[in-house]
């Protein structure tokens, strides 16, 4: 609730303000009249009577307005009456005697009873029959029934006398204390009820008049009784009311709210407080402030909640009304106040832009007035400078004189030269500096006395954005770059004389021009849309591109725009900053035409095609149209390559070529770089050149009619050596060559050169490895033929092999068999046909049968020293102890039978060789060193091995009859014998296995021996045990 | 009980080979018959009981056959692997008379299923030894295995 200002007189009301009559309220539902103050925003009340409202005090018995409890007696005896009278004496509670049950009844149904004291014995109606009647009565059924009597009332009397409903049963003589005890409760119960009676029919009355709907529920809510005003209210019947149907007719809106508050203040057990709507069943819609509380039992649970609800439909509709004009009014309220600060903004920038300082002056040029500002311009305080000499505070010394001046003159003349007019001067300040100020000097003359009124403005910061604007406008001006500004259409605005310069404009020439002026044709469309893209806020950077001059030239630029602002921030043009590019382009152009010839040129080694590919290169290119190349060869130079862009002139050119072919004596010029490592430069071929290069007329005016124009020869020159030269000459392109170009041509030239070079060495390096490639091919042809050779011969020795093989296994069958006939059909001549008796015939069939025998041994031996000769012996290692061993075991026979003798000197080395043809080759030098004694002599052998640098040799030593030198080779051979076959029995093949034997297996065999002096035969091997 | 007498078929092409294993039989005194063919041909038919030898009781099949490889025709390796083929001479104990001592003809009769290989003996003694034992361990000690006639 808004504040209430008590007393009306108080109230301050502005000069404009309005007196608002209107309703505020205090509390709800009461409705106090007040005024609004607007500026205040206060509302001050209007004095009321206040009506007085007594305040009830619903505990308080008012005994005047109720009648006491009566208590009735009932006896026949008047004294024992009395007696009870005494008793009940100082109850509240009136006692009416009854001498009879009739008299008693009678009186119940006048007044109504808190108790009734029975005697029971009475003549007529006794106690019993009267209680039964008072019983019976509706009216006086719930009376208490006191039965007294006199004598011990027996068992069955006492519970006759509860079956009527008695409260309690008392004996004479009575004892008063409790009787009275018993009776005031009775007459308190009375009260009581009474009570409780007349508190629910005022309320009852109350609710029937009340003008607030009141409403009953239960602890769940439901309703359980509303009365008439409720219904009026709601526009509900009670039974549409009951339950929840309360609830269904409140405002959608307001239904969980309601709910919420009401479940809020039931839990925190505060009383029910809220406005909402109840939507009548005609859909009206009534506003309700409703209250509940809670209604608690004895130990505080809620046992239902009752409240009221007050139709304030009225006021919130009054509410309305005021809200909307205290509304209206603030928003009138607002307007005014913002039409205030402006007026008071307004006001303080007129005070304001009088930044400008005030300062007055008199006659005498003392300082009268001296204003806030003009103390913080110039640093006096208006205290330091009231009364002092202007000239002194304000004026740098050398202009004083003028100053003094001015007011003579205005004193003699009434004029001054800068009074009503700005003029701009330098002050003073205090510190000393000095500063441009603008001054406005207004004379006021009032009473005869002059005063000057004079207005200083401060133009330092002007001045010095002014000298920034003219530093930067030098700027643009001397800026080498062209920079231009346009407006949003793209008409020129400005045009430095960079721009001058660059594009041959001048400033009037382009000023009011669109920016189309240099651009060329096919390029408008791209400058419009840098021109959206600028005015759009965005910035275009170095963008290269082609402007064209006045003369019509084109050029290359890079092109900087922005755009140009206003001090608002809104896009008022463009500014356009152009760089001539056209030198960066061409040395772009210069490192992207060599990096192509090095490319070129590295692309491959072949010697011819790098020659032809730089000289095709460099006429395609723009910097010649003809390209020629002369490399010297050997002693003499040769023209390698020429080339031209149009292969029709190439062909022209090589026809040309043809004609006049390269000859060093004519070209002198070319020979002359070649010779001396020096470019030579014909910016124009002068025609004495070309008359001096020709051969004959013809020659001459081919080369006119060729168009050549500028021409270069550069050498060419790697590692120190000049291998040639290199002619560039443009024709059809009329293209002038500058040192520059000379200098392009010499570091393609160098490049070309290495190029070159590289090539001829990769060329011979080539040269050289065909060369050994030949040489190798004829190399592997020739193994290939031997190979061949080799093979054929060994196919041929296999076969020779093979066949000797066949041969001996068909000697060893088909030629033995008939030795074995001869020798078999002799013996049978023998036994069976020549008699014993016939020693000659017997004689000669046994020699028949020893020669078949030996031819047989003879046959058996050449096939073993055949086996052995052609056989492949696999060696391997050997060691010879367990060999000799071995042989020596086999031998034990022969050996023991002929008393031979034998020494192994141990240890016996291990040898390379094949083992059982070692077997066979060591069996036959043992049996040999047995069988060659002397007869009669027992055989002595030796055997040893010893090693000799990587060699073992085995000694099979004897002391037998020995060998004459002259002999020992012989006796290796075939079939050799030296002796007897009588003496020494052998076919004589035994050593020439031997010998055999030992170079199958890589070794050697060999004798030492003199006659008589026994025999050393020796057998070389490869040592064994090697790995 | 006198046995009787068991038939040795002998395969050998030279005659005074022939002559001298026959005279070797005759000396060592064994109860058995001797029957000769000169070629493979020949040993073939006898075994299958054809051609000249159809008559099995002039031609009584053999219990043991004496067999030299170096034969016209047919070689005695064909006849050996021939004769293990047919379940009349499977069993058959086969050994090899020959002059050839060469390892290779050797392993090669074992592997074609000779029982024994003898090298034919230069000396006439030695080939009587030979005979003598291994008519002894063939005919007197050992049991042969039954004979049977090709298709008979």
């Amino acid at each position: 609730m808004v504040s209430v200002e008590d007393d009306p007189t108080k109230v301050d009301v502005a000069p404009w303000g309005k007196w608002l009559p209107v309703c505020a309220f205090e509390e709800p539902g009461k409705q106090v009249p007040c005024i609004l103050d607007p500026l205040k925003g206060a509302f001050a009340r209007q004095r009321m009577p206040q009506s007085r409202i007594r305040p009830e005090n619903p505990s308080a018995r008012s005994a005047a307005t109720l009648r006491r409890a009566v208590v009735v007696l009932v006896d026949d005896r008047a004294d024992n009456l009395t007696a009870l009278e005494g008793a009940l004496g100082n109850l509240d509670a009136t006692l009416v005697r009854a001498r009879s049950g009739e008299e008693a009844l009678g009186r119940l149904l006048d007044e109504e009873c808190a108790c009734i004291l029975l005697d029971v014995r009475m003549p007529g109606m006794d106690g019993f029959e009267t209680a039964g009647l008072i019983r019976a009565r509706q009216a006086t059924r719930h009376v208490p029934i006191i039965f007294v009597t006199g004598f011990d009332p027996n068992r069955e009397e006492t519970a006759k006398a509860y079956a009527l409903g008695a409260v309690d049963f008392v004996c004479k003589p009575v004892n008063p204390d409790a009787l009275r005890a018993k009776v005031g409760v009775f007459v308190d119960l009375f009260y009581q009820a009474r009570e409780a009676r007349v508190s629910r029919i005022r309320y009852d009355t109350l609710s029937e008049i009340a003008p607030v709907g009141i409403f009953h529920t239960d602890p769940g809510g439901d309703c359980l009784w509303v009365n008439d005003r409720w219904c009026e209210i709601t526009g509900l019947t009670p039974e549409q009311a009951s339950g929840k149907g309360w609830a269904k007719a409140l405002h959608p809106e307001d239904r969980p709210r309601v709910f919420d508050e009401w479940y809020l203040a039931a839990r925190k057990d505060e009383p029910f407080r809220s406005e909402y709507r109840f939507v009548r069943p005609d859909g009206r819609e009534t506003w309700v402030l409703g209250q509940a509380k809670a209604e608690r039992d004895h130990v505080g649970r809620a046992t239902g909640f009752v409240g009221t609800i007050t139709d304030i439909t009225d006021r919130r509709q009054a509410e309305k009304v005021t809200r909307d004009a205290k509304e209206n009014l603030e928003l009138q309220v607002a307007e005014r106040t913002r039409e205030l600060a402006r007026s008071e903004e307004h006001h303080r920038l007129i005070l304001q832009g009088s930044l400008d300082a005030v300062i007055t002056m008199d006659e005498r040029g003392l300082i009268s007035s001296w204003s806030g500002q003009a103390e913080g311009m110039f640093g006096w305080r208006e205290a330091e400078v009231l009364g002092r000499a202007l000239e002194e505070i304000l004026i740098p010394p050398r202009y004083r004189e003028a100053h003094r001046r001015g007011m003579e003159r205005f004193r003699s003349t009434g004029e001054g030269p800068i009074l009503g007019k700005r003029v701009e001067l330098t002050a003073l300040r205090r510190d000393g500096s000095e500063f441009p100020v603008e001054l406005s000097v207004t004379p006021l003359r009032s009473e005869g006395a002059t005063t000057f009124s004079a207005f200083v403005r401060d133009l330092s910061e002007r001045h010095r954005a002014e000298a920034v604007s003219e530093r930067l406008a030098a700027v643009v001006r001397s800026s080498e770059d062209a920079v231009l500004t346009m407006d949003p259409q793209g008409t020129i605005t400005t045009w430095n004389e960079g721009a001058e310069r660059i594009y041959g404009y001048s400033s009037r020439d382009a000023i009011g021009k669109p920016v189309e002026l240099i651009v060329p044709e096919q390029l408008r469309g791209e400058e419009r849309e840098l021109l959206a893209k600028v005015a759009r806020g965005e910035r275009v950077e170095s963008y290269e591109t082609v402007r064209c001059r006045k003369d019509g030239t084109s050029l290359d630029v890079s092109v900087s725009m922005s755009p140009l602002r206003d001090h608002e921030g809104r896009i008022v043009g463009a500014s356009k900053i152009g760089r001539d590019i056209t030198e960066r382009k061409r040395a772009q152009e210069r490192t992207r035409f060599l990096a192509h010839a090095a490319e070129i040129l590295s692309a491959s080694l072949d010697y011819e095609r790098t020659v032809s590919q730089v000289a095709d290169f460099a006429a395609r290119s723009p910097l010649s149209d003809w390209c020629a190349v002369v490399l010297k060869e050997g002693d003499s130079v040769r023209q390698v390559a020429v080339a031209h862009r149009d292969p029709a002139k190439v062909e022209w050119a090589r026809e040309f070529e043809r004609r006049y072919p390269f000859d060093p004596a004519r070209e002198k010029i070319v020979m002359d770089v070649v010779e001396t490592g020096r470019p030579a430069l014909f910016a124009e071929i002068p025609d004495a050149l070309l008359r001096a290069g020709a051969r004959d007329e013809d020659h001459y005016h081919a080369m006119k009619d060729a168009g050549m124009k500028s021409a270069m020869v550069v050498p060419l020159s790697a590692a120190g050596r000049v291998i040639g030269a290199l002619t560039l000459v443009s024709a059809e392109s009329r293209r002038t060559y500058t040192p520059e170009d000379l200098s392009l041509a010499e570091s393609l030239a160098e490049r070309a050169a290495i190029a070159f070079e590289n090539a001829r060495l990769y060329r011979a390096a080539q040269e050289d490895i065909a060369r050994r490639r030949a040489v190798e091919e004829e190399i592997r042809a020739l193994n290939v033929t031997l190979e061949r050779r080799v093979q054929e011969r060994t196919a041929k020795l296999s076969e020779a092999l093979h066949e000797l093989e066949a041969f001996s296994y068909t000697v060893a069958h088909d030629l033995r068999a008939p030795l074995r006939s001869m020798a078999g059909l002799s013996r049978i001549l023998m036994e069976d046909h020549i008699g014993t008796a016939d020693a000659e015939g017997q004689e000669y069939a046994r020699r028949i049968v020893e020669s078949g025998k030996r031819m047989d041994t003879m046959v058996q031996d050449l096939l073993e020293y055949s086996r052995i000769a052609r056989e492949d012996l696999q060696l391997e290692d050997v060691d010879l102890g367990p060999l000799i061993r071995e042989i020596l075991a086999g031998l034990e026979a022969d050996l023991a039978e002929r008393g031979a003798s034998v020494t192994v000197r141990d240890p016996l080395l291990v040898v390379v060789a094949h083992r059982s043809t070692l077997t066979q080759a060591v069996t036959n030098l043992i049996q040999n060193a047995a069988k060659f004694v002397l007869p009669g002599t027992r055989p002595e052998i030796i055997i040893g091995t010893e090693s000799k640098g990587g060699v073992v040799v085995l000694s099979i030593e004897d002391r037998g009859i020995g060998i004459a030198p002259e002999h020992h080779e012989r006796i290796f051979g075939v079939f050799q014998r030296l002796h007897d076959e009588r003496a020494y029995p052998g076919t004589g093949i035994g050593l020439a296995i031997v010998r055999k034997a030992m170079e199958r297996m890589g070794g050697r065999a060999g004798v030492e021996s003199q006659p008589g002096k026994g025999s050393r035969f020796w057998l070389e091997f490869k040592q064994g045990g090697q790995g | 009980m006198t046995r009787a007498k068991a038939t040795i078929l002998h395969v050998e092409d030279d005659p005074n080979d022939r002559l001298f294993v026959e005279r070797a039989f005759k000396k060592a005194g064994v109860p058995v018959e001797l029957c000769a063919v000169a070629t493979g041909e020949e040993a073939v038919n006898y075994l299958s009981a054809e051609g000249p030898f159809a008559d099995r009781k002039r031609f009584p099949a053999p219990a043991f056959i004496l067999l030299d490889l170096k034969l016209t025709g047919m070689s005695g390796f064909d006849i050996l692997e021939w004769a293990r083929r047919q379940r009349a001479s499977k069993l058959l104990p086969i050994a090899v008379l020959t002059s050839s001592r060469e390892g290779t003809d050797v392993k090669r009769a074992y592997e074609a299923g000779a029982t024994t290989y003898f090298v034919k003996p230069a000396d006439t003694d030695d080939l009587h030894a030979l005979i003598k034992t291994l008519a002894g361990y063939w005919f007197v000690h050992a049991k042969l295995p039954p004979s049977a006639t090709v298709g008979a």
